[in-house]
């Protein structure tokens, strides 16, 4: 095929657009720790995250230049990045970033997602793991699922104190009871009711439906 | 010019021009062509006049070129006729990947996170962030 087979994304753009673009998303990256975003524009910027941690874990002068020259406010995230991430990544071998799918965000429903730093403090997957865990604890189930476990074992096995962390965060839920918050899916909301000659396209919006009857629900629970 | 033509049909069919045409007859010729021209309206003198040196038969042909002119649709296709046209087998695709949300208990997508836990991990950060 002309032009051979894409190595990376264009994500529509032209080369100068698309290197600001992901720029761009880097240095919110590294300043929130997690940014949600459409799901290819989060791997392509996946790729240049986990390029800088490498040039943050070599730590040297030229690295350093090279990370100055990425992000539009060096001067805010070069500390971090030399520092507590360098540090917070020393043992880990790659990996230090995470794409999860969310549901769409934009209104063209456009596939989202949500690209964070692994083990920092807006580990998405952390905190589902330890919401799960407390949920299951609430319903008096002591082992984990395959998945779960899994999960644990992703999340505890780099971070400093994984699995006392993940403990405390589950002991955290447990008190402001959103453990046993989420009793029962409803089986209140009457499915079925009400698509008939629609029911092929209203398929999504029934699912919102569900969502917000949940939501009334669960409202005095809280 | 009707003259002349009805002159060519005569002779492509065999007949002997025999001489000069009498008045009666070029004037009933002339008659017979100005309505056959008038029938088919649409079509050009220009174009008309090598189809009957070929064909001969001007009464079938008129009815020819009436089928051929009247080939075309009635009526302008309607707005929800065409859109349904070309909306089929472009409908909304059933979602039938569900699972339920091991944090929560309610149903999500599969491979996706439950919007409902991602919302409120989100708060309780920002509340933190806030505190």
């Amino acid at each position: 095929m002309a032009g051979g087979a894409a190595k990376y994304r264009h994500l529509s753009r032209k080369s100068s657009h698309r290197q600001a673009l992901l720029r761009n998303l880097v240095t919110s990256l590294f300043t929130h720790e997690s940014i949600t975003t459409t799901w290819a524009k989060a791997k392509e910027a996946q790729r240049l995250a986990e390029k800088l941690i490498t040039l943050g874990k070599r730590n040297t002068e030229a690295s350093r230049k090279s990370a100055l020259a990425t992000f539009y406010t060096p001067h805010a995230i070069l500390p971090k990045l030399f520092g507590p991430l360098r540090e917070r990544y020393a043992n880990r071998p790659g990996g230090y970033t995470r794409v999860l799918r969310v549901e769409a965000k934009k209104d063209d429903q456009a596939e989202s997602a949500i690209l964070e730093l692994v083990d920092g403090p807006k580990d998405m997957r952390f905190a589902l793991t330890a919401r799960t865990i407390a949920r299951q604890r609430a319903q008096g189930f002591d082992t984990l699922n395959e998945i779960t476990a899994l999960n644990v074992r992703k999340v505890t096995r780099f971070r400093d104190g994984g699995v006392d962390a993940l403990e405390t965060a589950v002991r955290k839920l447990k008190l402001s009871g959103q453990g046993e918050k989420a009793a029962r899916p409803g089986s209140d909301d009457g499915e079925g009711e009400g698509f008939g000659w629609k029911g092929r396209t209203q398929k999504v919006k029934k699912v919102k439906k569900v969502k917000k009857g949940k939501k009334v629900k669960k409202a005095p629970l809280v | 010019m009707s003259l002349r033509l009805f002159s060519s049909r005569l002779s492509a069919q065999g007949l002997s021009p025999a001489g000069s045409l009498s008045p009666a007859l070029a004037n009933a010729a002339v008659d017979c062509w100005s309505q056959f021209t008038l029938n088919a309206s649409a079509v050009s003198q220009s174009l008309l006049r090598p189809a009957a040196v070929t064909l001969n038969i001007p009464g079938i042909l008129s009815d020819i070129w009436e089928s051929v002119l009247r080939a075309v649709p009635k009526k302008k296709t309607s707005h929800m006729k065409k859109r349904h046209r070309q909306m089929a087998g472009k409908a909304l695709k059933d979602v039938k990947s569900l699972s339920t949300c091991s944090g929560c208990g309610q149903i999500k997508r599969s491979h996706v996170l439950c919007p409902h836990c991602v919302a409120s991990i989100k708060k309780q950060w920002g509340r933190k962030s806030t505190e």
